[in-house]
Order: structure tokens, then C-alpha cells, then sequence
């Protein structure tokens, strides 16, 4: 196996060598960062005039990680790119004669988006609820750590990131071109529950929660939110997608000649 | 040094749907020797190289290196150097870091990346973006990128594209002393002149299909070689050159270029009916002849498909 490190230690140093990799890490970090400073601040103005009902079902938590729920968008494109630019260019012929074997290059590839996107993730999440804690300015509303599933949801936001950036990775695999997988891929996180909504079929809705932006809310809730899936459940249901559309990205690459 | 067969194409066949752009295709390069993969455009070579390379897989038929598929190659660059389409260099990356990141993924020493670099002559503009390169500088990297795990077995795939004279010269050099080293070189193109001078042996493709294979010499002996001669008595020469089946494909004042006969043949005419022979000369057709006579049938075949 010591092929394989080499080939995440390549990956890794091709990663890295693009600028843009760091444009979308900083979008996510502010985004993440900015969005728990932004609704602690709106929540210190707008708690004196809320409905009762509101303040009862505050979830400071989840309120403070909704720009983390935003990242898949800020880090969509450079998951897609990352095997969609190989394909546009033809440069994935260089990389498929020094690494012939398309399944290890698929594994080396995951590995390097997936783990230090997951460890980014957790940090902006720390960064994020600070952030909430600093500007909501009511005690009785702050996010405390100490509490039950806090911790949890910490770790599982940067689990719910790396999956969602493999998940676009893998749609870029299968689908090989940058603006269709990437246009798909945010359809499915921000147009899908949209259109959902608006059907009027009832039976539609019953698929509601088993869908990827329903599944981020269910892991990032300390609790189990309202029509959603227990947060376990969740995360096996979304790794389980990421695992069929990858294995269908790597069938695929294994049968295409360059 | 004996040449071992080290690159091995056997009864190699890759259809694309419909399309058949390898039939059958079966020969072999060796080691200590430059072989050039010739044959027309679309004549299925680049599709026979990327076999060989594992980038795409045969319908059937194997093609390997020492035996081997390069797909199952844990390190493949410490034995197989190749430079095949200059599109696979990645544009928006430096050409060193480039070089670092395919060390890296086959454990090459980064040291070595200084080295091929110097050695093709970019270590000055090793920093600049690939997009900012000529096509003559892309070229060279190409083959630094072949050279960087010192493999044993080169491909390269139309290496002289877009090179100027000079660059043709160089890399004509590097094959050879490539495979005075004992390495074994392919080297594909579509003109022939580009090689022969280089190549130990040629392997002819058309339509997917072999048409010859053999030394250079070898190659050029198969077409049927004319003679030519002036003599004192042309006119009663050619009349006893007619009599023993030979046709004269042309006659000037002073040379007479008869298909048909050998040197020898007519030389015993001349003698016989007492004609002084003033010139005779066998007139090997050149490389490029064969090449055109071997290809032309193939060429013909695909524009009337």
C-alpha cells in the first residue's frame, strides 16, 4: 500500500498548487464564521419582538451553524473541479499514466478533499458558534458547549461537510462536466426542497426528510428536528448516497478509454 | 547487447462501437533499439499506444510491457516513460510543480525533477504556468516527463509536432543515445522522414492492420527495385530487355529505368550482344516510397468506405 500514500501525497500537492482551492476554503470559513456572528446579532434585535412560539423553539445551535448548511454550495465547485477540470483539460491522461489504478486514484482523491475539508469544517464551526455566542448578547440564548449533542454536532458538521464535498466530487466523476454536475449538484441542495414544497402531491412530502438538505439539518440539530430524521439515521443515510454515487463514478471511469 | 522483445502488441483488436480501430494488430519493440510506429493519420496508432499504456482496454488481444499490463504497475513511471498528447499537461500549474507532484506519486526523489529539467533544457522557465509555454517548450516537457522515473521503456506519440528544426535534431539525439543506453524507444509519426534516420526498425500500420515490419533496410528491399543503365546501343539494349519481360518505365537521351530485371540479368544481355555498358545502377526507391506504396492501398481502401 505504500503506492497509495504516494498517490494522496500527490493529490494532495496538486490540490494545493491551485489558488482557487484556498478562495473557496477562505468563502467557506467567512461564510461559516460570518453567518453565526450575523444571526447572533439578528437574533439580539429581533429577540424582544418574537413570537412566543419563536422563542420557545429557539435552537441556538442550529441557528448559529446555518452558514456551515451553506457550505457545500461554497466548496461545491472545488470538489466538482477537482476531477471535472482533469477531464476538461485532458490532463487526466498525465494522471492515469503515473497512477494507472483509477480506483486508488479515485480513494487518494477523497482522501484529500474529504479529510482536511472534515477538520476545516469542525474549527469554523467552533469559529461559528463563537461567533453566535459573542454578538447574541442574552445569555439565556447562547449556545453552551457543556450541553448534551453539542459536541456532537460539532464533529458531525465537519463529518456533514467532507460528506457533501465528496458527494459533489463523486457527481463530478460520473457526470465529467464542471457546469452540469456543479448546476445538478446545488439543484439538489437548494432547488429540490424548493420544488418539493410546491407539488401538490401529498406523498411527496413523505420523501422530504430522506433528502441531502434535510439530512444536513437533521446532523447539525443537537436534537432531532421536527419531521426529520434521528441524526444517526441521517448520517448513514447521506454516507450511504455518497458511497452508490461514487462506486458509480469509479464503474464508470473504469470502462471509459482515454 | 541483444535486442529482447520488451514492448509486446499480440493480436491486439479495440473497437470503438462500430468503428474497428485496431484489427488484429501484433508486433513487438525492442530493447537497445528505437522503433518507429508509422502509418497514416487515424491509422489507429495513438489508439494502439494508449493500449499499451493502459489508458484504454483491448477487446481483445493483450499489449505489455515485460509481460506485464501497465495497469497492474504499483510505480509505473520507474518503468514506463510516456509522453503521448501534450493536452495532459496541466495548464494552470508549473511546470516544476508538475513534475513534483508525478514524482511524488510514484516515490521518485524530488532531485530528479532538477535533473530531467536540465537535462531537456526548461530549468530556466520551470516556473512559469504551462499555458505561458510554447508548443516546442511543452514538447520538451513532455519528455522530461517521460524521462522522470529513468524508465527503461520510452513511448512517445508524434514527439516532434510543433519542435523546429532544431528541436527535431535534439530530440533525434536523445532517442538515440535513449537507446544506445539499452533502452527500448517507440516512437510513432505519421511522416516517415522523421524517424528513419533515427529508427532501428519500423513497424507500418494502416487501418488498424500491419502492413510491414523489419529494418529499415529491410523495408525499403520488399518493393521491387529498379535499374538503370546507359550504354552505347540504348535502343537495341531495350529491345532485348523487352524480349526477357522487362518493361521500361522510362527513357532519356542518355538513361534508360527498366522494372522487371535485375542489375545482373541486364548486365549478361549487354555482354551478349557485345553493347558497351556505360552506367548501370540499381535504384533503391527510398524510405518514403515504400512507405507510400505500403500506405497508399490502406489510405485509398478508407476514403472509399
Amino acid at each position: 500500500m505504500g503506492s497509495l500514500v504516494s498517490i494522496v501525497r500527490a493529490e494532495w500537492l496538486k490540490l494545493r498548487s491551485y489558488r482557487s482551492a484556498f478562495v473557496s476554503l477562505a468563502v467557506f470559513v467567512a461564510l461559516g464564521a460570518g453567518f453565526g456572528a450575523l444571526t447572533g446579532w439578528g437574533t439580539h434585535h429581533a429577540w424582544a419582538t418574537m413570537a412566543p412560539v419563536s422563542r420557545a423553539t429557539f435552537d441556538p445551535l442550529a441557528t448559529s451553524l446555518s452558514g456551515i448548511a451553506l457550505g457545500p454550495i461554497a466548496l461545491g465547485g472545488l470538489a466538482v473541479g477537482f476531477i471535472t477540470n482533469e477531464f476538461a483539460t485532458g490532463h487526466l491522461q498525465g494522471t492515469l499514466l503515473a497512477v494507472p489504478n483509477r480506483t486508488r486514484l479515485v480513494l487518494s482523491k477523497i482522501v484529500v478533499l474529504g479529510v482536511p475539508v472534515a477538520l476545516f469544517a469542525i474549527l469554523t464551526s467552533f469559529a461559528a458558534v463563537l461567533a453566535f455566542n459573542a454578538t447574541i448578547d442574552l445569555a439565556h440564548e447562547r449556545v453552551v458547549f457543556a450541553h448534551p449533542g453539542v459536541t456532537r454536532s460539532l464533529v458531525l458538521a465537519g463529518l456533514y461537510i467532507a460528506l457533501a464535498v465528496v458527494f459533489a466530487f463523486a457527481m463530478g466523476l460520473l457526470l465529467r462536466k464542471t457546469a452540469l454536475a456543479l448546476s445538478l449538484f446545488i439543484g439538489i441542495y437548494l432547488a429540490v426542497p424548493i420544488i418539493v414544497q410546491l407539488l401538490p402531491w401529498h406523498w411527496v412530502r413523505v420523501a422530504q426528510p430522506y433528502m441531502i438538505g434535510s439530512l444536513g439539518a437533521s446532523m447539525l440539530s443537537a436534537a432531532t428536528p421536527a419531521d426529520g430524521l434521528n441524526v444517526w439515521v441521517a448520517t448513514g443515510l447521506f454516507t450511504v448516497y455518497t458511497v452508490v454515487l461514487t462506486s458509480l463514478g469509479v464503474v464508470r471511469l473504469l470502462r471509459t478509454s482515454l | 547487447m541483444t535486442p529482447i522483445p520488451v514492448i509486446e502488441v499480440s493480436r491486439l483488436t479495440k473497437r470503438f462501437g462500430d468503428l474497428v480501430a485496431v484489427d488484429g494488430l501484433e508486433f513487438s519493440a525492442s530493447s537497445g533499439e528505437v522503433t518507429g510506429f508509422l502509418g497514416p493519420n487515424g491509422s489507429g496508432k495513438s489508439t494502439t499506444l494508449r493500449a499499451i499504456v493502459g489508458l484504454n482496454l483491448p477487446t481483445s488481444g493483450t499489449a505489455t510491457v515485460n509481460g506485464v499490463n501497465y495497469r497492474d504497475l504499483a510505480y509505473p513511471l520507474r518503468h514506463v516513460g510516456a509522453f503521448l498528447d501534450p493536452k495532459s499537461l496541466p495548464k494552470r500549474l508549473r511546470a516544476r510543480t508538475y513534475l513534483r507532484i508525478l514524482a511524488t506519486s510514484n516515490d521518485i526523489a524530488r532531485s530528479r525533477v532538477e535533473e530531467v529539467l536540465d537535462f531537456v533544457g526548461i530549468a530556466s522557465v520551470a516556473n512559469k504556468r504551462i499555458d505561458e509555454f510554447s508548443l516546442g517548450m511543452a514538447q520538451r516537457l513532455g519528455i522530461a516527463v517521460a524521462l522522470l522515473g529513468d524508465p527503461e521503456v520510452l513511448i512517445f506519440d508524434e514527439p516532434m509536432n510543433g519542435l523546429d528544426p532544431d528541436g527535431i535534431r535534439w530530440i533525434r539525439q536523445v532517442f538515440s543515445s535513449l537507446a544506445v543506453e539499452g533502452r527500448t524507444v517507440l516512437v510513432s509519426s505519421h511522416l516517415i522522414n522523421e524517424v528513419a534516420t533515427v529508427a532501428h526498425r519500423v513497424v507500418v500500420i494502416g487501418r488498424g492492420r500491419l502492413l510491414a515490419q523489419g529494418t529499415v533496410d529491410e523495408l525499403t528491399v520488399r518493393i521491387d527495385a529498379a535499374v538503370a543503365f546507359s550504354s552505347h546501343d540504348n535502343e537495341g539494349l531495350v529491345a532485348l530487355v523487352r524480349g526477357r519481360g522487362g518493361t521500361v518505365t522510362r527513357s532519356e537521351e542518355n538513361s534508360v529505368t527498366v522494372l522487371g530485371l535485375d542489375a545482373d540479368t541486364i548486365g549478361q544481355l549487354a555482354m551478349e550482344a557485345r553493347i558497351v555498358l556505360t552506367q548501370l545502377v540499381t535504384l533503391r526507391d527510398s524510405l518514403e516510397d515504400s512507405y507510400f506504396e505500403l500506405t497508399e492501398q490502406s489510405l485509398d481502401f478508407s476514403v472509399g468506405h
